[in-house]
C-alpha cells in the first residue's frame, strides 16, 4: 500500500513538473499555438479553477494507477514496453474519443487537439514508467 | 470767506489738469491691462485620420491594439490667455469605441475588449484640461483626464506638436502606464501560466483643423 501511494505521488509530482515544463516548451517554441490560450473559450484564471489546473497532474496519476493495478498484469514486456502499452491505451481508449468530441463542439484548432493528444500520451508513458520501477 | 473762494478759484486750473492727467492714466492702464489679459476661445475639430495605439505584451509575444481612424464628430473647445499663453480647454474630450480597437491576433482581440469591461463600459474617454505654450514646432506639455472602465486618472503627457498647413496642427506622443491604473485586471490563463502583462504604452497621433 506505501508502495502504491509513494508511486501514485511521485508519478504526480513528476507529471506537474513536465506539464510546466512542456507549456514553457510550447510558448517558447510554438507561440502561435501558445496564443490560442488566450481564445475566450477558456476560462480566465481564478484562485476558484486554478487549483483544478496544478490539481489535474495528481488527478490523472490516481486514474493511471487505478488502471495499472488491475492490467499491469496483461500488459506484455519489461517496464518500458509497458509504459509504451499504457500510453497508447490510454491514448486510443480515453483520450480519443474526448478530444474528437471537444474538437466537434469547442472553437479550438486541430493543432492544438493534436498536441493535447501527444501530451496525454506522454503523461501516460512517464506515469507508465514510474508504477513499473517504484511498484511493479 | 472772500479770501477762500479767491484762493479756490486761483487753484482751479491746477486742479483740472490733474483731474484729467488721472483720467487718461486710468484709460491708459485700463487699456493696457485689458491688452495684456486678452483672452482667445478656439475651437479645434479632431480629424478623422487622427490615431491610437496600445503596445502590449503577454509572456507569449508583443500585441499592438489601435484604432486607425477616428470616427467620432467631438471639437474640443479652448481659451487661451496672453499671459500664461496656456490652452485651457473645457467641455472637450474624445471618446473612443473600444469595440474598434483591433490587436490584429483575434484572441487577443476578444480578451482585450473583455478585460476593458466593453459591455460596461462602450468608450475610452480623454478629457483635455490644459496644453502649454506651443510653436508651430516642437515638445508640449499638457494635462487629460483618462476614463477607462469606469476610471478616471489625470495624467501629463509630453507632445510633439506640428502645424500642417495653415489651420491644421498634429499631436503626437506616447504614455506609459498600467492596467491596474485603472483597477484593470489583464487576462491570465491556465493556472496564470499565460498571461498579459502589466505595462503598456499608449501611442497617439492626433490631427486637429482649427475652426476658429
Amino acid at each position: 500500500m506505501k508502495k502504491a501511494i509513494t508511486a501514485t505521488v511521485t508519478s504526480g509530482v513528476i507529471l506537474l513538473l513536465v506539464s510546466l515544463a512542456l507549456l514553457y516548451f510550447l510558448i517558447k517554441v510554438f507561440p502561435s499555438v501558445a496564443e490560442e490560450y488566450f481564445s475566450p473559450v477558456f476560462r480566465w484564471s481564478n484562485a476558484g479553477t486554478d487549483w483544478m489546473f496544478y490539481a489535474h497532474p495528481f488527478v490523472l496519476s490516481i486514474a493511471l494507477k487505478w488502471f495499472w493495478e488491475r492490467y499491469k498484469e496483461i500488459l506484455p514486456g519489461g517496464a518500458f514496453m509497458k509504459a509504451v502499452e499504457m500510453a497508447f491505451v490510454y491514448g486510443i481508449v480515453a483520450l480519443l474519443p474526448v478530444l474528437w468530441l471537444t474538437f466537434s463542439a469547442i472553437d479550438i484548432s486541430a493543432v492544438m487537439v493534436l498536441s493535447w493528444l501527444g501530451y496525454g500520451i506522454l503523461q501516460a508513458f512517464i506515469a507508465g514508467l514510474v508504477f513499473a520501477t517504484l511498484n511493479p | 470767506m472772500i479770501c477762500f473762494s479767491k484762493a479756490r478759484l486761483a487753484y482751479q486750473p491746477g486742479f483740472v489738469s490733474t483731474q484729467i492727467m488721472r483720467f487718461f492714466l486710468i484709460i491708459i492702464l485700463v487699456c493696457l491691462t485689458s491688452f495684456k489679459h486678452r483672452a482667445v476661445t478656439g475651437y479645434w475639430v479632431i480629424e478623422r485620420n487622427s490615431t491610437l495605439a496600445i503596445d502590449g505584451s503577454s509572456n507569449i509575444n508583443k500585441f499592438t491594439c489601435d484604432i486607425l481612424e477616428y470616427v467620432g464628430v467631438d471639437t474640443l473647445r479652448h481659451v487661451s490667455d496672453d499671459i500664461s499663453r496656456k490652452f485651457i480647454f473645457s467641455n472637450s474630450h474624445l471618446s473612443i469605441d473600444i469595440k474598434r480597437f483591433d490587436c490584429h491576433q483575434k484572441f487577443i482581440t476578444a480578451d482585450f475588449r473583455k478585460m476593458l469591461k466593453v459591455d460596461q463600459y462602450p468608450d475610452l474617454q480623454i478629457h483635455f484640461v490644459s496644453l502649454d505654450e506651443f510653436h508651430k514646432e516642437g515638445i508640449v506639455a499638457g494635462v487629460v483626464v483618462i476614463e477607462l472602465a469606469g476610471v478616471k486618472r489625470k495624467m501629463d503627457v509630453s507632445y510633439r506638436c506640428k502645424a500642417i498647413g495653415g489651420n491644421q496642427l498634429k499631436l503626437e506622443g506616447e504614455k506609459l502606464m498600467k492596467f491596474s491604473d485603472f483597477q484593470l485586471v489583464p487576462p491570465r490563463k491556465i493556472g496564470g501560466l499565460i498571461r498579459i502583462n502589466e505595462e503598456i504604452n499608449v501611442h497617439f497621433n492626433l490631427f486637429f483643423r482649427k475652426i476658429i
